[in-house]
């Protein structure tokens, strides 16, 4: 079974890879990478950012110009990269997610690859395998997208290139909790996908409930009881998750949960999401191409 | 042991309150080209789809190659197509198919060559699948089908959307197919495509079966041949007295008598016995067609 889901996986991406969509949604990631990397830089370099005694107004605020500068600095300009992202990347991989399951369906194509006797959940499994691996290679590119900023920025402020607090082990760790804090919009993803066998219901089930939750996250925390079910909301959660690996900066929010609850929680969805998805991919009928 | 390819038992598939398919029970010897012959909304997809793992039966079963059809093994000795292709539209011919042949566990260059060449792709192999005409979309479909080399092939309306010389291509292929000893099931709901490819056929209509035989055998007892006589309303006497004619009757100034073709002389003698001569005489023979909406009821309103 293993060796058939690898097999899969590996004939997922020789198809997936002449596709336009991840290559755009590569190109996405690594733009919006930059353009939270230089606004920041840009931000400092105008002097907008409140420096240790408030005395101005900014951005971001940081106790001293050179705890700021560390931004810039390695390994910090990377671990902050894959906080900052969570945002986007979440949005980029669910969009991905829903195109590769919900296209099978608007195209027919899931009828003509199930007609050859691939069992539906080697298939889905393989799928799944693939969206955690691309979520993995979509945030090489952004660190090493982030690498080179690094380099540029640091250049022109004339300091140090690493962090005087370096901690090299908390960027790989911090690596792991990014792509393990994606996990979850993929499992939404492909679960809209299979239950609305739609790319574009996908895509909109998946954004709205990231946007929704968004907003209602921002209206329910001025209650006192939300701190004690926000963990269980799912970008509570993720945000509970990341910030625990921050090391760095705090962007204002407020209290997030604990990183070990978070992680349960985080997991509790994955499983949840995923096996009603296989459960789902493996009862029904498959219909004809939808023509999306 | 009768070998039996595919063997369906009270099939049965229902949505909500429309019965797609009615306690459908099949037999598909091997070696034979198949036909499932029904208009339009019959079940004839509904029946492949069942049998391909695609729709899942309310109740009855069937077996697949020897197998309970429940089990993935028997799909990977079959070929099937399934109402219009459906492939990667970004990906080129060569391309889809290597995709499936790699989901099938297999990577052959020359397969793929030999398969395009077979279906008369070879010439835009590199092109865009959404390049395609139905008819080019319908030739890789069969070239995806024959992927693997399977004994049993499973045709949904094969020749849809192609031009009259591409059909009678694919309808020499699906013979030659069939001749070199590989089962297959063929729906169509053009009459003529059955009566020239297939050996045995399936009339289903609203999700039932209808009958079931050997074209020939279904064609057979509806043999007829017109006459003119010298005197047509003795003749008429006669014929319908007659213990070895099976009908007889009086039509546009002629006798139209139901009767094997090659025992027009036995016709012939059994009047000149009573002075009654044959002065035309010319064979009918009732298509597979009219037979096919004279079971189905469709009353010539024909579903193509």
């Amino acid at each position: 079974m293993t060796s058939q889901v690898l097999s899969l996986t590996r004939w997922e991406w020789f198809k997936l890879r002449h596709r336009r969509l991840p290559w755009i949604l590569l190109g996405i990631t690594a733009l919006l990478v930059q353009v939270n990397f230089w606004v920041s830089y840009a931000l400092f370099r105008g002097g907008n950012v409140a420096m240790g005694d408030g005395s101005e107004s900014g951005t971001v605020t940081v106790s001293t110009s050179d705890q700021f500068v560390e931004m810039f600095a390695f390994p910090t300009s990377l671990a902050n990269g894959f906080i900052a992202g969570r945002g986007f990347g979440g949005i980029l991989v669910m969009i991905l997610a829903a195109s590769l399951i919900g296209s099978e369906y608007g195209w027919g194509a899931l009828r003509t690859v199930l007609t050859k006797g691939t069992g539906r959940w080697p298939l889905l499994a393989s799928k799944l395998l693939l969206l955690a691996g691309l979520s993995v290679g979509a945030l090489v590119v952004a660190t090493a997208a982030l690498a080179v900023s690094s380099v540029i920025a640091l250049a022109t402020l004339n300091t140090d290139w690493i962090a005087a607090s370096a901690d090299w082990s908390g960027l790989g760790i911090g690596f792991g909790k990014a792509v393990y804090g994606m996990l979850p919009y993929v499992a939404l993803a492909v679960f809209a996908a299979v239950l609305t066998s739609s790319t574009a219901a996908a895509i909109g089930i998946s954004l709205g409930y990231w946007f929704a939750e968004s907003i209602l996250i921002g209206v329910l925390m001025q209650f006192d009881w939300f701190e004690r079910i926000d963990v269980f909301i799912l970008g509570q959660a993720v945000s509970g998750w990341m910030e625990s690996s921050a090391g760095g900066l705090s962007f204002g929010s407020a209290a997030l949960p604990d990183a070990s609850q978070s992680f349960l929680v985080l997991a509790g969805y994955v499983v949840v999401l995923t096996t009603v998805a296989f459960w789902l991919f493996q009862r029904r009928d498959i219909a004809g191409a939808r023509g999306e | 042991m009768t070998d039996v390819v595919i063997q369906t038992n009270a099939l049965t598939k229902r949505y909500g309150r429309v019965l797609a398919v009615d306690r459908l029970s099949l037999e598909v010897p091997r070696g034979h080209v198949f036909g499932l012959l029904g208009p339009n909304g019959a079940g004839k997809t509904t029946v492949m789809g069942m049998l391909l793992g695609l729709v899942r039966p309310t109740s009855g079963s069937f077996s697949l190659l020897g197998t309970d059809g429940t089990g993935r093994d028997a799909l990977r000795r079959i070929g099937a197509i399934v109402e219009t292709p459906a492939f990667y539209p970004y990906l080129s011919g060569r391309r889809n198919l290597a995709y499936f042949q790699g989901v099938m566990g297999r990577n052959d260059p020359r397969e793929l060559d030999r398969l395009l060449d077979l279906v008369g792709l070879a010439g835009r192999a590199n092109d865009a699948f959404k390049t395609y005409s139905l008819g080019m979309k319908q030739r890789l479909g069969l070239a995806y089908a024959l992927l693997g080399d399977p004994e049993l092939l499973l045709l949904d309306e094969p020749t849809n959307g192609m031009d009259p010389a591409g059909m009678a291509e694919v309808r020499d292929l699906i013979r030659d197919l069939g001749s070199e000893g590989r089962t297959i099931l063929l729906s169509s709901h053009l009459l003529n495509e059955v009566e020239q490819v297939c050996d045995s056929v399936a009339i289903i209509a609203k999700g039932r079966l209808v009958v079931q035989g050997d074209v020939a055998d279904l064609l057979r007892p509806q043999e007829q041949v017109r006459l003119r006589t010298t005197d047509d309303a003795k003749a008429l006497t006669i014929l319908t007295a007659a213990d070895e004619i099976e009908a007889a009757r009086a039509e546009d100034d002629a006798l139209v008598v139901t009767i094997a073709h090659e025992r027009s002389s036995e016709l012939t003698a059994l009047l000149s016995k009573s002075e009654v001569y044959v002065t035309e005489i010319a064979p009918l023979q009732v298509s597979l067609e009219q037979y096919f909406l004279d079971v189905t009821g469709e009353n010539g309103e024909r579903s193509e």
